[in-house]
């Protein structure tokens, strides 16, 4: 039976790291980078903070730091910052997932968008310490806006469409193997 | 619920803490190496990307194509318009062809008379585009030859109207290039009839700004902007695009290239001139002579 548990576990962590993959190869896709007259939203980040929350033992910290970072790779992004700062982001929500118990979808949701506001304020903090160019206010304003309304098509994506549900309250242990 | 956690203090809780720390403490070395070795770690990078994007080829060359498709689809809804327009055009580029052509030979003629030795003809790889970087505040894209076809760090990279952008990083069968949008770009120009030199600076909107113009008194919207050769990164000549003056009135370019379909690039094949480090010793004395026996010195 606890082998079982584990191998669903297992099973549940590969296949989130497969579908975080294909995400990031979809963002790569050379179609035409101007017709986007918005940035497109950070959908890596939903997805973590979507499934942290309802099976945090899916996704462990070393998981989301390894996604993170093939990102940070992939899409020239600053290596490792966007990485340190949404790992950390992500175990402020695991820490505090039961706060999301019974709760309605709105509060998740404003909780997710202030977590990556929070986040972003980290980012260009941390840019502007180490001199490096950073976005433009208006440009962060703009992915605040189109992650705020990725947030709701990660959730039908990770809990709707591939299960990853959150459990009872009384199943609800914790990933704590490592 | 939360308290079953807390109550169950076990050894894998500690080791998972002190685990995090050590990843935290790794990210946190990742950025400070990346910040002080620039260099090195986009090298690193580009070895990564260059060992996976290639082999996704098959993967991401047939979305991309199905999208194009699509869109191609989606314009045979103003078909006539489109040819209306082109007509046209066909019609106004027939009268430039033959002013070219006249023009042309009239230049050969004058350069004959004048006995000018030009500058060898840079030759072109032509590359196929693989991905675009997916971050909206970074515009480049990755191509699919690398140093195997001795493709160098800083060549221009051009589609068939105007420059796109240069080569930044270079794998063995990708290479980077860092377009002249991008937020890191700053490209040496000159805008045509009035022979101004300026810097085309990048701000990851479609128009990038010219700056470190000292004088724009002679500059019209609707001049030709074309690189300058400036700081012997590419050679002078190629075609940047259009000046344009914004609601501010900040002078921006509009790029000749069409960004919207970047498919093959034009990688130009370019060799500066080696520097002339020594003055000759006609200027410089004849006390301190160079050693290096090729040397063309008057004596």
């Amino acid at each position: 039976m606890i082998v079982a548990a584990a191998q669903i576990i297992w099973f549940r962590r590969a296949a989130f790291l497969l579908v975080a993959f294909a995400i990031i190869l979809v963002y790569m896709l050379p179609v035409g980078m101007f017709r986007q007259p918005l940035p497109l939203p950070a959908f890596i980040y939903c997805s973590v903070i979507c499934v942290v929350i309802r099976q945090p033992e899916s996704v462990p910290y070393w998981l989301i730091a390894l996604v993170l970072l093939a990102g940070d790779t992939f899409h020239m992004r600053p290596l490792g910052l966007w990485t340190l700062i949404v790992v950390c982001v992500a175990e402020v929500f695991r820490n505090s997932r039961l706060v999301f118990m019974g709760q309605v979808f709105a509060f998740e949701w404003l909780a997710a968008v202030l977590g990556f506001l929070c986040a972003l304020v980290a980012q260009q903090v941390a840019m502007f310490l180490l001199l490096v160019p950073a976005p433009t206010f208006r440009q962060l304003l703009w992915l605040l806006l189109t992650t705020g309304i990725a947030y709701p098509v990660a959730v039908m994506l990770w809990s709707g469409l591939l299960g990853y549900r959150r459990r009872r309250a009384t199943s609800d242990f914790t990933g704590a193997e490592a | 619920m939360a308290r079953t956690e807390d109550s169950s203090p076990n050894f894998g809780r500690s080791v998972r803490r002190l685990l995090f720390g050590l990843v935290l403490a790794l990210l946190v070395a990742l950025v400070v190496f990346w910040r002080m070795d620039g260099p090195r770690a986009e090298h690193l990078r580009i070895r990564v990307v260059d060992y996976v994007v290639p082999g996704m080829d098959w993967l991401l060359l047939p979305v991309a194509r199905l999208s194009q498709m699509v869109e191609d689809f989606q314009s045979y809804a103003q078909l006539y318009e489109q040819n209306q327009e082109l007509r046209r055009e066909l019609q106004q580029m027939k009268a430039w062809r033959e002013t070219a052509i006249q023009l042309d030979q009239r230049n050969a003629r004058l350069l004959d008379l004048n006995n000018v030795r030009l500058n060898p003809k840079h030759s072109i790889i032509t590359a196929e585009v693989l991905t675009d970087s997916g971050s909206p505040f970074h515009r480049s894209l990755l191509i699919n030859i690398g140093s195997n076809d001795n493709v160098r760090d800083g060549w221009a990279a051009m589609d068939g109207f105007g420059l796109v952008g240069r080569i930044s990083g270079v794998g063995r069968n990708s290479s980077r290039i860092i377009l002249l949008t991008d937020r890191n770009s700053r490209i040496p120009v000159t805008i045509l009839p009035a022979e101004r030199r300026s810097i085309l600076n990048g701000d990851n909107t479609r128009l990038p700004p010219l700056t470190f113009l000292e004088d724009s008194r002679n500059i019209k919207a609707g001049d030709r902007v074309v690189t300058s050769g400036d700081g012997k990164v590419f050679p002078p000549g190629l075609p940047v695009g259009q000046v344009i003056v914004d609601a501010a009135g900040v002078l921006r370019v509009k790029p000749a290239a069409d960004f919207q379909r970047l498919d093959f690039l034009r990688i130009i094949r370019h060799f500066p001139a080696p520097p002339i480090a020594d003055t000759g010793s006609l200027v410089a004395g004849v006390e301190e002579p160079r050693e290096a026996p090729g040397g063309s010195s008057a004596e």
